[in-house]
């Protein structure tokens, strides 16, 4: 990745696509469907939750900001899974906002220093194996990649 | 979900958490401790033996208890933290922040 985006279909071994309202409620529905793709695919327990908390810190951010009192609009995810490869794009209509461009926190600060903000983008470039933003349509885009433990253990 | 339950061992508080400690349950936990600290609680020990999922926002709240509790002479201790939390907490630097031990009788 990234460059053709998501992967062609023949590759698809498991997919799923879900439109989400922009409220709290959303979280729990995306780490349901995780959770049901996980088992089906053999994820193993690192890569299930690596998947799930980059989502989390990504949909939170989206549901937190990206719709202020009068902006309408959705989320639209789709969940690839091929044989080595899961493959993320998350779309939105909320306000236009690259996650990657916000500085990098410091994780060294003290207690009495520390800030939070930050932390869950830095999260998802820590875990994830490739990320991208584009503004497709009017739309934010995220796309993510993250390569399954158990293929590099295939060494394939 | 994430279900808190406490007890009191000693001075210390036991804070027992299972589930998820995500953005929805860390709104949870904060308003409970605020609880705990009013009541004169002010040694924590949070036990995560049953929490299988952490995000920012439950790093959040774990640091405002903390932050809270500085000031009162209170303290926060962490323990039962697994494999794949254990990373999330070296990778955001909280682990050098908190005090995390294996067990709760290691934390009291």
């Amino acid at each position: 990745m990234i460059e053709g985006s998501m992967a062609a279909s023949s590759e698809v071994t498991d997919q799923r696509v879900l439109h989400l309202p922009p409220e709290p409620s959303s979280l729990d529905r995306v780490a349901e469907v995780i959770a049901v793709l996980a088992q089906e695919g053999h994820w193993c327990d690192k890569d299930r939750y690596h998947v799930d908390l980059v989502l989390e810190e990504l949909l939170q951010n989206i549901i937190s900001y990206g719709f202020p009192d009068g902006h309408s609009g959705g989320i639209d995810l789709t969940l690839q899974q091929t044989q080595s490869n899961i493959l993320i794009r998350l779309e939105d209509d909320g306000v236009a906002f690259d996650p990657f461009s916000i500085p990098t926190p410091d994780v060294e600060a003290p207690l009495d220093e520390r800030a939070i903000g930050g932390l869950g983008i830095y999260f998802a470039c820590t875990f994830m194996d490739a990320h991208r933003y584009i503004r497709v349509n009017g739309r934010n885009c995220v796309e993510l990649q993250k390569r399954l433990a158990s293929a590099s253990a295939d060494g394939s | 979900m994430l279900s808190i339950s406490t007890e009191k061992k000693g001075n210390a508080l036991v804070v027992t958490l299972e589930g998820r400690l995500d953005a929805n349950s860390a709104k949870e936990l904060e308003a409970e401790a605020t609880g705990w600290i009013e009541s004169g609680d002010h040694q924590h020990v949070l036990d995560f033996g049953g929490v299988n999922f952490i995000s920012s926002a439950g790093l959040r709240a774990i640091l405002l208890i903390a932050k809270r509790l500085e000031p009162i002479g209170g303290k926060v201790k962490l323990c039962g933290l697994n494999a794949t939390l254990m990373d999330v907490f070296e990778i955001s630097g909280f682990s050098k922040l908190f005090v995390i031990v294996p067990t709760v009788a290691e934390a009291i």
